[in-house]
């Protein structure tokens, strides 16, 4: 009788065991952190985007080289909880810099963003915005620390009282004879331009990417995404008149058709923006 | 009895070299505990900055005390650092020279010369995009350990200085009430330049010229020159304006006159990324896209720097405006916003009274002259008082 009494005790211990485990595995995937990546590779269409040394066929078949800067604020980046509209904050501002894209080589190293300590759970997507939302862009530099990008006074234009959202430089073949060294000489036979776009009125309050995923201690989330410099530049559209001005330059939030063309490149941007997951 | 033979003979033999080691590096009449009477009782500095400034960044393991400061500044000043003890910071960041030395490239020990210009330290301390011309280093304590071993500046080396800085007669004391060392051996070229770098932290300048009293602090009946209001509309880029836009404050940012970026502005042609004589940013990251490329200094007190440029090229202002104007000799990665600006055009010219377009940017310019930091006593030699 007592064996068998021992048995029982011993049978009931295990079990309760065997419960207690599943329930704290339960419990602790809640308690989970793990880190997210988000990286972001630029390319004009299927090639890789490169300053300075490669020149692209725009659709008027003309030629475009990029210049030394190409670089974007994204803002509000957070992940979107399986169920509901909750969402997990991953970072409110960061500037992504292709400015190092010269070969191959450097072009295939993604701008990558790694937020640690995100809570392990299901989640159904990735959300973030396009440039530096209002109430951020009513500060200037002055007002971050050296850690912060919005820190940087070259990020910041004192003349439209914003951040630049976004920096694409380069320059167009528009008589079709070469773009040589001296794109950048006037009276020449090409155009420079110089896209820096901002202003509240650039803002991009972008869609959610849809791309559902588990993130657990051991199995940290990564996303991918390409941007499409040759999107941004309206080669799947609504061509931009390269030719028009000997410099095309953004350079006035006030001005009618200098705002036209920043908000038409945003909206490109937006368009150029996909998920390689 | 071998073992008790061995320790007899070997264990002293180790004691020795030890004593020895601590004989060849600090002064004879050292004791180990030569420091701990003086009091160290750090006191804490909180730079007031002007709200228009940026924040500055402070290593949270060097912050500011006064008896760091004022550590830097006797180190800034000592030519105790150099090997044949000519040479100071000072040397090359002269306060008549507006913290530089007023050469093309500066001349080190021996008459060695190097490969480009002092750069003003002024507001140094709110850099946070790399030092010297080429970004080399992140931060001022790295910057200021460099210049001591480099042949073309003091040509010695930090173990000497150190020895140096132990037997001077007042220094270990001065490192005691800055770092609360307890004897002279304790003296490290990581706490030289913590200090120096503290003092470099001090130089700030800031609502002492024309142009900081009418737009930041809006001093009632002042105003900028006709002349130079003319030049601040093409520098800032005003588009309501008839007057070109040139464009400079994409490189020369506000408040500080420099975005703390590196670009090619056209100083040289090059057939390609690898043809540049100085490589300048890239010859540190080893990127070709950086090749050619210099860091943007500040404006501030510009006109106190002459020569320009990183290698000194152009003499006066106005030669820096007419190089801008003209657009600059091709190359690959030329800034974009380096292009003919139309200044001598007389469409322009006609507009601007008391000379012309050049005149009015070299004026504008001007009124970023502050020179209040001279009777600054913080910023002076303390070996001169």
């Amino acid at each position: 009788m007592k064996i068998q009494y021992f048995l029982f005790l011993a049978a009931a211990f295990l079990i309760f065991s065997s419960s207690s485990c599943k329930d704290d595995e339960g419990q602790g995937l809640i308690g989970q952190t793990t880190s997210v990546t988000i990286n972001f590779t630029a390319k004009y269409g299927d090639e890789p985007f490169i300053l300075l040394t490669d020149e692209f066929e725009y659709p008027d078949g003309k030629m475009i080289r990029f210049q030394e800067e190409f670089g974007l604020f994204i803002s509000n980046l957070e992940l979107l909880q399986s169920e509901g509209n909750d969402r997990e904050e991953l970072k409110e501002i960061h500037y992504l810099d292709f400015g190092a894209n010269s070969s191959p080589t450097f072009a295939a190293m993604p701008q990558s963003i790694t937020i640690d300590n995100v809570p392990a759970g299901e989640y159904r997507g990735i959300k973030f915005d396009l440039g530096v939302p209002a109430d951020l862009n009513a500060e200037s530099p002055n007002d971050f620390g050296a850690a912060s990008p919005l820190s940087n006074s070259s990020s910041y234009w004192a003349g439209w009282q914003s951040y630049t959202f976004m920096r694409l430089d380069g320059c167009y073949d528009r008589d079709g004879m070469g773009l040589g060294t001296a794109c950048n000489i006037a009276g020449g036979d090409n155009s420079i331009f110089t896209f820096h776009t901002g202003g509240n009125a650039a803002f991009r309050d972008m869609s959610a990417f849809i791309q559902p995923i588990t993130l657990t201690e051991n199995q940290p989330g990564v996303f991918n995404f390409e941007i499409d410099v040759a999107t941004i530049i309206g080669a799947n559209g609504d061509l931009i008149d390269f030719g028009a001005k000997s410099t095309l330059h953004t350079n006035n939030v006030d001005s009618p058709d200098d705002l036209a063309l920043i908000k038409k490149l945003m909206d490109n941007t937006v368009e150029a923006i996909t998920i390689k997951n | 009895m071998r073992k008790f033979l061995f320790c007899l003979f070997v264990i002293p033999l180790f004691w020795t070299a030890c004593k020895d080691d601590d004989v060849n590096n600090l002064p004879v009449e050292e004791s180990e505990e030569d420091l701990l009477a003086i009091e160290y009782n750090p006191i804490s500095v909180t730079l007031e900055l002007h709200d228009s400034l940026p924040q500055m960044n402070i290593p949270a393991d060097n912050p500011l005390t006064e008896a760091g400061i004022e550590l830097g500044r006797y180190l800034f000043y000592d030519p105790i650092l150099s090997a044949d003890s000519t040479m100071s910071c000072n040397s090359c960041h002269l306060l008549d020279g507006g913290l530089t030395d007023n050469m093309a490239v500066s001349v080190g020990v021996n008459g060695s010369s190097g490969q480009r210009s002092s750069m003003s330290l002024f507001n140094i301390g709110f850099a946070n995009n790399g030092l010297f011309w080429d970004g080399r280093v992140m931060t001022l304590e790295e910057q200021a350990l460099l210049p001591i071993e480099d042949i073309h500046e003091f040509a010695e080396n930090w173990d000497n200085v150190e020895v140096k800085l132990r037997r001077s007669t007042f220094y270990p004391a001065m490192f005691r009430e800055a770092f609360g060392i307890e004897k002279r051996s304790k003296i490290t070229r990581d706490l030289a330049v913590k200090a120096i770098a503290s003092f470099e932290r001090t130089l700030i300048l800031f609502g002492g010229s024309v142009f900081d009293r009418v737009n930041y602090l809006q001093e009632p009946g002042l105003e900028l020159p006709d002349l130079a209001i003319d030049g601040f509309e093409m520098f800032r880029d005003n588009v309501f304006d008839n007057l070109p836009d040139i464009e400079c404050e994409h490189c020369h940012t506000r408040p500080l006159f420099t975005s703390d970026n590196y670009r090619n502005n056209g100083l040289d042609e090059a057939e390609n990324l690898e043809d540049f004589d100085d490589l300048g940013r890239g010859g540190f990251t080893m990127n070709p896209i950086d090749n050619g490329k210099f860091r943007s200094p500040t404006l501030r007190n510009i006109a106190l720097t002459a020569p320009y440029m990183h290698d000194g090229r152009f003499q006066t202002l106005r030669e820096v405006v007419e190089h801008y104007n003209s657009g600059g000799h091709p190359s690959l990665n030329k800034n974009t916003l380096i292009v003919p600006l139309g200044m001598e055009d007389p469409d322009v010219t006609n507009q601007i009274v008391g000379g012309d377009a050049i005149d009015a940017v070299v004026a504008f310019l001007h009124t970023l002259t502050d020179t209040t930091y001279l009777s600054n006593p913080a910023f002076q030699n303390p070996f001169e008082n």
